[in-house]
């Protein structure tokens, strides 16, 4: 604290106050010989405001200075002998002068910040997706969603235009990393700019900044192999100006990979709502095959064709044109077989089908967005267009016959989103408007005619149709706003929405140029009108303990449902409250506890009130002459958490239990020949499931190698209506995991990945056969050089069920290398090394187990090339 | 000091270091006071927390770390030249610490007791300071009085404390490899994964590896 210098020795103590007469911590406190001399000793004031300097001086008199920042400087001469000072400081207005600040390759100005691309790039990375990985706070998804600091970004900007919405992968993926200058985050960004200094935002979205004002640019990727003679392309054009933007994409391969993944959405929705599906859904179905549980390219066999055109074109200022339009073909066919054993209290029923099937896909989606975004007024409407005409052909052999399918199952939609916001009094209301129609007009053939007993006198015939036409028009509308009201977040909301439905079928049966329509219970002229009125808030508090959420949604629902041909109707009125609840609290270092409660009521929808017979595939037969389906769910759970990141050691205890109510219970009368006859009966009928799991992992870092356990036990029980008797169905599902990752050298890292499961049906009192499952993963990567890797994968899958194929064993191979001056990648890969044909899969549903073999792609060798432009 | 905060940046490194800190700091729950002095990338020092000790605080994924050492463990001797570094007169001042020797530029114009790093105890802010072999060399960037003087205010259970030895190990554990620590944080509400393309990721753990041992030249020697 002091320096020595010299010869006597006296000691000047005291006391630094402020204004106001409190102490001065980390003032200091300068003993010199004269104004301007240098330091002799010096002393820095305590957390009590006190300070001591020892000297040893051989002069008289000294100079003492005593300064704190933002205060006026104390300056007195005083005597070389022991003294005890109280010394009180003025406060002070004179400014510091300013210091130069330097420039860095990152820059953050207030909630921006940028990053030079060219200090993050190296020679092997072309795309931008490839920099933004390595900068830091930025993560990119298996599936190509982009994160920073753990959280899903908002936007994805190129100069400031927002040309994909939320299919930037697009651009991700394409732009080259020598067009951009700088990646732009923007902290906290707010992209409604009427919101801006109202609503604080969380979120982070991303901005490309170019080096040019007109880049042209893009990438391309081109592949072949055996056998049969593989193929894959993709070339990816694209074009920035100041007020025009395109990106064009053409994808082609037959080599089972995913050619929608770089057009995925990740747009943002808004939390919480329950908005109409406008998603494709099928009335009819040719008999599936479940596919593998594991990477399509190993088992798709594909002949698709992918074309996405985007083109953004800028009004006026903040004024912003979007069209974004894809299409997509694709030809796949499938070869399996299933195994299906029915149990029936009385008897078991065994089905097989060796199951040929070829799907063609044929899809347009078309999006529009107008979009204006000033300072005092925020509009936005999308309208999405969407067309899928889709046909499926089916054979199957079930030994004894052979069953033709042809589908036709085309879809369409059309939906307008808005939304708007506007000065309410002092509140600034969100209005939300979601309006659409969807059509479904589909058709299903089958050769020879099936259930001839219950439709042709017991007489076998030629061919059966079914023919549907489904059509939906919705329309939801909301306004609400979010206040804060000390640390609680309130946003209320209220809405209506209104959905129309109608439903027409016909099943015709054509025998020797005879064409019968069947009439009476096989036809539906269904409508069906649901209205709802809801009023919900949600209340959110948040510290670093706790944290509660509470939503209180109150409905009131309306059906009316009406088929005039079959002189049914129904209508129903329901007023409920289904409040959900979370609490999070940490109670220590180490540990955190979580409870989340929550009621619901789902109601059905026209897919389960119809009167009719509808054919949905070759033997299932189904109508629901009954009640509209209500099921009040009630969920509970409960957490413990141990986390020590100083040990590395994590682990995980969870409960949770849920129960069901349903006024329905369905019935499934399966013949002789495993034809289905589904029908609903009105009987309250309840399901319980218990579910417990623990987790823990654990870091070696002598060994650099993680490993990790983990367990659950599932136990549910339901009741089941089964050739008129009812029945109570337990499941017990036993599983459990266990995994290692290890770098095992520098050039070499492994992991291996291993699960068991051990499941349990019984019928009353019936046991069946446990169904034990195991799959075992091992990667190798060896990491050969800069420029090279090689990689094997292996698994192994085994069940006790099946007869033959048991077993199943995978093997691929891979290995990349990368010409340092071009930049181009080389890759090579020998996927299903061991050519295994077939994979089996087994599963049980209520009544049934099932074995599924499904033929696999056959060992084949790709090579392709990648390269920008 | 209390009311004023100072910032400190080395220069030479990339600043992705300080930019972390100054974008996640802002809603902190304060409660005790202390200076705070960022360096290294993640890395805080916090003076006079708890009192008249060091903080050393490191921020892995969502946990900081954080040991603590004396405050003042630095023992200056004041040197008699002196010279001007952005207008202010500052003064030489020597000291050695954890191995190494070091040259210090302070000034009394600005009266505070702190530095970058670790390194405090003058009557003045320094404004440049390096070890006599040149390895680490300080230097101030800028210096402003902030408007609304934020107080920084620290709860201790906003951390994870250990020795000093622990929290070394999981730094450089993190460092040599920050994809696997991340994975280890992932919990079912917030799973973060890293969508490398093959061998993009073993590229580069071995590009970190060698720059750090490139970088085998720790401030602290000992």
């Amino acid at each position: 604290m002091c320096s020595l210098l010299g010869y006597s020795q006296s000691t000047i103590s005291g006391e630094i106050l402020d204004e106001k007469g409190e102490n001065l911590s980390g003032a200091t406190v300068i003993v010199s010989k004269d104004t301007t001399g240098t330091i002799l000793a010096y002393g820095i004031s305590n957390g009590k405001g006190e300070f001591k300097v020892n000297l040893k001086l051989e002069i008289d008199s000294l100079f003492l200075k005593v300064s704190y920042i933002g205060y006026s400087t104390w300056e007195q001469k005083i005597q070389n002998t022991d003294q005890q000072l109280e010394i009180a400081l003025s406060p002070s207005s004179e400014a510091l002068k300013e210091v130069l600040v330097e420039t860095k390759i990152i820059d953050q100005q207030g909630d921006t910040i940028s990053y030079s691309v060219a200090a993050f790039k190296d020679q092997k990375d072309r795309v931008i997706a490839d920099v933004l990985k390595k900068m830091p706070g930025i993560e990119i998804l298996p599936g190509g969603q982009i994160e920073y600091q753990g959280q899903p970004i908002q936007k994805y900007y190129i100069e400031g235009l927002d040309l994909l919405e939320g299919r930037y992968s697009l651009a991700n993926n394409n732009i080259s990393a020598d067009d951009v200058s700088k990646v732009q985050i923007l902290e906290n960004h707010q992209p409604v700019k009427l919101l801006d200094s109202l609503e604080f935002s969380e979120r982070a979205s991303l901005n490309i900044k170019l080096k040019k004002d007109v880049t042209v640019s893009g990438s391309a990727e081109l592949g072949t192999g055996f056998s049969p003679l593989l193929w894959k392309a993709k070339v990816t054009p694209m074009i920035f100006t100041k007020k025009n933007q395109a990106i064009v994409t053409y994808q082609a391969n037959n080599t089972g990979r995913e050619v929608s993944r770089e057009i995925r959405d990740f747009s943002i929705s808004d939390f919480g709502r329950e908005e109409f599906n406008s998603s494709k859904s099928d009335w009819l179905s040719i008999g599936q095959l479940a596919r593998p549980p594991f990477a399509q390219e190993r088992w798709l066999d594909n002949n698709v064709h992918l074309g996405s055109a985007n083109y953004l074109i800028r009004l006026e200022k903040e004024v912003d044109l979007k069209t974004n339009i894809s299409y997509l073909n694709d030809a796949q066919h499938q070869i399996g077989k299933s195994q299906t054993r029915f149990f029936t209290p009385t008897d078991t029923i065994e089905l097989v089908e060796n199951t040929h099937n070829d799907l063609f896909i044929n899809t347009l989606q078309t999006n529009f967005i107008f979009e204006k975004n000033t300072d005092d007024n925020y509009l936005k409407n999308e309208l999405e267009i969407s067309g899928f005409w889709d046909s499926q052909r089916g054979n199957i052999d079930t030994g004894n016959s052979r069953i033709h399918q042809r589908l036709s199952n085309p879809f369409s939609v059309i939906r307008n989103k808005l939304r708007l916001l506007k000065p309410v009094g002092k509140q600034l209301v969100t209005f939300r408007s979601n309006t659409g129609y969807t059509e479904a007009n589909q058709n299903l053939q089958v050769q020879p005619g099936q259930y001839e007993a219950l439709l042709n006198n017991g007489i076998n015939y030629a061919e059966m149709e079914q023919a549907v036409k489904a059509t939906t028009f919705f329309s939801d509308n909301t306004a609400g706003f979010t206040k804060k009201i000390k640390a609680i977040t309130i946003s209320p909301e209220v809405g209506v929405s209104v959905k129309n439905q109608s439903l027409g079928s016909r099943l015709r049966i054509f025998d020797q140029n005879e064409t019968q329509i069947l009439d009476g219970d096989f036809q539906n002229n269904l409508d069906f009108l649901t209205s709802r009125f809801y009023t919900t808030s949600r209340f959110v508090y948040e510290n670093n303990y706790w944290n509660i959420r509470l939503t209180t949604p109150l409905n009131l629902r309306s059906f009316t449902i009406e088929d005039t041909s079959l002189n049914k109707s129904q209508s129903l009125d329901r007023l409920t409250f289904e409040p959900s609840f979370y609490i999070k609290n940490k109670f220590s270092a180490f540990w955190e506890t979580s409870i989340s409660a929550n009621f619901s009521n789902n109601f059905g929808d026209l897919d389960q009130v119809y009167f009719g017979f509808i054919l949905n595939n070759y033997r299932n037969l189904q109508r629901y002459n009954s009640p509209l389906p209500e099921i009040f769910n009630q969920n509970y759970s409960w957490q413990l958490r141990f986390r020590n990141p100083l040990k590395s050691l994590f682990a995980n205890l969870s409960y949770s239990f849920g129960k069901t109510k349903r006024n329905l219970i369905y019935s499934n009368r399966i013949g002789e020949n495993a034809a289905t006859i589904f029908e609903a009966l009105e009987k309250e009928n309840y399901t319980d499931a218990h579910r417990l799991g623990i987790k823990a992992s654990k870091y070696f870092s002598k060994l650099n190698t993680t490993l990790s356990l983990g367990s659950s036990f599932i136990i549910s029980n339901r009741e089941q209506l089964l050739n008129d008797n009812l029945v109570d169905v337990e499941n017990q599902n036993l599983a459990f995991k266990f995994d290692l990752e290890s770098e095992v050298t520098h050039w070499l890292s492994a992991s291996y990945s291993g699960n068991l499961s051990f499941l349990k049906t019984s019928l009353e009192a019936r046991e069946f056969n446990e169904i034990r499952t195991q799959q075992h993963e091992l990667d190798l990567f060896f990491y050969l050089a800069d420029n090279q890797y090689f990689s094997v994968d292996s698994e192994y899958y085994f069940n006790n069920i099946s007869k033959a194929n048991r077993n199943n064993y995978f093997l691929n191979v891979n290995y990349q290398y990368t010409f340092k001056d071009s930049g181009i990648d080389l890759k090579a890969s020998w996927n299903n090394v061991l050519n295994t044909d077939e994979f089996v899969r087994v599963f049980n549903t209520d009544f049934s187990y099932v074995q599924s073999t499904y033929r696999l792609r056959p060992s084949q060798v790709l090579v392709s090339m990648k390269f920008s432009f | 000091m209390g009311d004023q905060l100072s910032i400190f940046a080395s220069q030479g490194r990339t600043l992705r270091d300080s930019l972390k800190i100054t974008a996640r700091d802002r809603n902190i729950d304060f409660k005790e006071h202390a200076r705070r002095t960022k360096t290294d990338f993640g890395e805080v020092i916090y003076k006079g927390f708890p009192e008249n000790n060091i903080s050393y605080s490191y921020e892995i994924i969502r946990d900081k770390l954080r040991y603590e050492e004396d405050l003042n463990q630095f023992a200056w001797k004041i040197l008699p030249e002196s010279k001007t570094i952005q207008g202010y007169k500052a003064q030489k001042a020597s000291t050695s610490f954890a191995g190494r020797n070091y040259l210090a530029w302070f000034t009394s114009e600005i009266p505070i007791d702190d530095g970058p790093y670790k390194f405090n105890g003058l009557p003045g802010l320094i404004l440049e300071i390096s070890d006599t072999e040149n390895h680490y060399n300080y230097k101030l960037q800028s210096f402003e009085k902030l408007e609304d003087s934020p107080t920084v205010r620290i709860k201790a259970s906003n951390f994870l404390k250990s020795d000093k030895k622990e929290v070394l190990e999981r730094i450089m554990e993190y460092k040599l490899n920050p994809f696997a620590v991340l994975e280890r944080n992932n919990t079912p509400e917030k799973t973060i994964k890293i969508g490398f393309k093959e061998g993009q990721k073993e590229k580069l753990l071995r590009e970190t590896r060698e720059k750090l041992k490139k970088q085998n030249n720790p401030i602290e020697l000992e």
